[in-house]
């Protein structure tokens, strides 16, 4: 031993007991950092890491490619629908407006690479008509080949819902288990590090491998969308996006205490890999269709066959209430002589008709919300289902613009409602018998005096709002899921007691 | 400095692994702690380290309570493991600079780092290695320079000689007596009766969680020490399991 040895060793023996002993230039957060870069050297040492990067990177950017080419498609098809309904429109009389089908468009998903929420799939567009004897319709107007297998969207969800948690778990299931196979965990507590520092260190770590390729994914995402595909992102959108970012960044987090969790608990790699395989089945693949399939049992839709049944009795009922006078409409000049007597009779008949068959259509659709609701709140349980919740409510996609594009589509049917019956007062030629091709004014509209459907997506405070409760209890989760892994890692033993 | 006092160790199981003990080991001393495997050295080591709570008595580490004040009393210790305890994929200065940051320095320089591997006779080529390329050797003294480095004044050594060649156990033993004369105390476990001989002050042997003796260095220039070991790992088998009734046990004497 030489004698520069000393410079670096302890005092000896008789200066430890002159002077108290205190360690060297000790901090409370070198500890963590020594930690935090000792397992970034593991975790990004090897296949498992880059491997990882690219294929999440790789995936953002296909989400902005793909959901490029879809807007740029939609727009393109929703373009021929406007152009053919402004056709329409042009020298419209009243008489004729009443029958025709006023479309409600739903405007492509600009956000559609960030969540598509199923907004490449529901209807966007809502076709209705005043006159009670033209049935609505709720459509998509996308071409689209149904032999193709039904694809699961790639946006960021998908990264956020199938790959970080996967990444998450294969990078860090030997994170504790690992060190105690290789006898350094014993090594690393010899040392005066709090548990806890050492488990903040990894998880660190560990969420700072899986937020960098999430990161860089996300904002070539977003570059690509813009610049190359020209979506119109605008500050609104881009804030929506920043909260799916940040809540990826979030669901890494938790899944990187999942993965140290299992990980402190094993006592064999095969164990830690096997468990956290199953979760990730479990909360992936299984929770979401065991919820689909629940909610399909427990709050069933009404079949087609029971649809036109309830129809059928709506119109025996029409036929009892109005005796067989609903159906007689002459020619408007001859029944101008008993001032429509028999129209107005059946025109009531069939606007009772319209209303009872518009509430059958409504709870039908009610109940197709109601049941997705119900499967959401099942596959919640799955924390991969409850982040994917979370971000429909913060982006307002999903559930919740279908049902603001429903909502939208009857106001605007209304306030169409209301403009035809203002312009048929002014007539005081008309029979007035609302909305009855015929029997209403024959005026041409002026251009430009019908209103026209504009969808208004869902504001960042309302869908911050929306979110809260969904939020709470992600943070519950994630308050629950640290003190556990605090608490067993406080309690993982060195591998040879 | 290193202290065991009425140390005792059940497991939930019943197992009464450590019955017991008391031992001193004062600085600048090396205290040998002799005992077949499942003799309850280990677990010596989990209490002095605190990775166990006792079932009773206390462990010391420089006047420090173990169980009270754990991160403290680890401050004060020094531990090498019986294997290979680095990061294998890290290189013997990445592995040392971590364990440097662990004890306490916040930025120890290249420098630093490899005068401490200069000193316990680490090969320059072997610096930038990585501890998977090097021989139980290196290792062992890959695991003096982070106790040196770490500063503390006592050191626990788990069967450190186990595995090496006669050159490395002799250049280890002379890194050992190295620190003994900086005046640290030392416990170190081990089966090697020969080295034991050689290195300690004193030898305490182990037999089923009990203190079976303990004698000084002066005291085994008159005793066969390997006669001694022998004697009481036969009569521990004889008596099926309790110590050999011919033999006081350390903890019966009062």
């Amino acid at each position: 031993m030489k004698a520069s040895a000393r410079s670096l060793a302890a005092p000896s023996s008789s200066e430890v007991h002159a002077v108290p002993w205190v360690p060297m230039e000790s901090s409370r957060w070198s500890p963590v950092a020594a930690i935090f870069g000792n397992e970034i050297r593991r975790v990004t040492d090897g296949f498992r890491f880059p491997a990882f990067a690219l294929l999440s990177i790789a995936l953002m950017a296909l989400s902005a490619i793909t959901a490029g080419a879809r807007y740029r498609a939609e727009i393109h098809e929703q373009q021929a629908l406007t152009q053919d309904y402004a056709g329409q429109l042009a020298g419209l009389t009243v008489d004729r407006a009443v029958e025709i089908l006023h479309p409600a468009l739903k405007p492509p998903w600009k956000l559609d690479l960030v969540v598509d929420g199923g907004q490449t799939a529901t209807p966007d567009v809502y076709e209705q008509a005043l006159s009670a004897l033209v049935a609505p319709e709720i459509r998509r107007i996308q071409s689209r080949n149904y032999r193709l297998p039904n694809q699961e969207p790639l946006d960021w969800m998908f990264v956020i819902r199938v790959v970080l948690p996967l990444a998450a778990f294969l990078l860090g299931y030997d994170a504790v288990y690992g060190e105690r196979r290789d006898g350094t965990l014993k090594l690393l507590f010899s040392y005066p590090v709090a548990r806890w520092k050492v488990m903040t260190g990894k998880l660190l770590a560990l969420w700072s491998c899986l937020a960098a390729p999430f990161l860089t994914g996300a904002a070539l995402s977003l570059l690509l969308a813009v610049g190359l595909e020209g979506i119109p992102l605008q500050p609104g959108d881009l804030v929506k996006a920043g909260l799916v970012v940040l809540l990826g960044l979030w669901g890494a987090g938790f899944f990187a205490l999942i993965s140290l969790l299992v990980s402190s608990l094993s006592r064999e790699n095969s164990t830690s890999l096997s468990v956290l395989a199953w979760l990730w089945v479990m909360a992936v693949i299984v929770v979401p269709a065991v919820s689909g399939l629940l909610a399909h049992r427990l709050r069933p839709i009404p079949s087609e066959g029971e649809t036109a049944l309830r129809l059928r009795a709506i119109n025996q009922q029409i036929a009892r209430e109005y005796t067989g006078r609903e159906g007689h409409w002459r020619r408007p000049e001859w029944a101008a002589a008993d001032d429509y007597a028999w129209e107005r009779a059946s025109a009531a008949a069939e606007n009772r008709r319209q209303t009872l068959e518009e509430g059958v259509r409504r709870q039908g659709l009610t109940r197709k919300l109601d049941q997705v609701r119900l499967a959401r709140s099942l596959a919640s349980i799955s924390p991969v289902s409850l982040i994917q919740e979370l971000a429909e409510r913060l982006t307002g996609s999903g559930l919740w613009r279908d049902e603001s594009f429903l909502e939208q589509a009857r106001r605007f049917r209304s306030a169409l409602a209301g403009r035809i019956a203002e312009l048929d007062r002014r007539d005081p030629e008309s029979p007035h018998i609302l909305f009855f091709s015929g029997y209403v004014s024959r005026r041409p509209i002026g251009e430009g005096s019908l209103p026209r459907f504009a969808f208004r997506e869902q504001p960042v405070r309302r869908a911050l709002a929306s979110g809260l409760s969904a939020l709470g209890v992600f943070v519950l989760e994630t308050a629950a899921l640290a003190a556990a892994s605090l608490f067993i890692f406080s309690r993982v033993d060195t591998g040879d007691l | 400095m290193i202290e065991a006092i009425d140390l005792s160790k059940r497991y939930s199981n019943g197992t009464l692994a450590l019955d017991a003990l008391n031992l001193r080991v004062e600085a600048g001393e090396i205290y040998c702690l002799l005992g077949v495997k499942g003799a309850g050295k280990t677990t010596v080591i989990n209490l002095l380290l605190g990775f166990l709570q006792p079932t009773s008595g206390t462990a010391r580490i420089d006047g420090i309570d173990v169980e009270r004040e754990p991160l403290r009393a680890k401050s004060r210790v020094a531990y090498l493991a019986d294997t290979t305890a680095f990061y294998r994929r890290l290189t013997a200065l990445r592995n040392l600079d971590f364990f440097a940051r662990l004890g306490g320095r916040r930025s120890p320089s290249r420098h630093e780092c490899e005068m401490a591997l200069r000193e316990v006779g680490l090969p320059e080529l072997a610096f930038d290695q990585r501890v998977s390329e090097l021989g139980p050797g290196g290792i062992r003294k890959l695991g003096i320079a982070a106790a040196l480095m770490k500063g503390a004044p006592a050191l626990v050594l788990d069967e450190p000689l186990s595995g090496l060649d006669p050159k490395a156990a002799a250049e280890l033993v002379e890194l050992i007596e190295g620190l003994r004369d900086q005046g640290k105390a030392l416990l170190i476990t081990m089966q090697d009766l020969f080295w034991a001989r050689q290195l300690a002050d004193r030898v305490g042997i182990l037999q089923e969680g009990r203190q079976a003796l303990t004698r000084t260095r002066e005291e085994l220039r008159y005793e066969n020490l390997e006669k001694l070991y022998l004697d009481y790992m036969r009569g521990g088998l004889r008596s099926g399991g309790g110590a050999n009734p011919g033999i006081p046990l350390e903890g019966r004497r009062d």
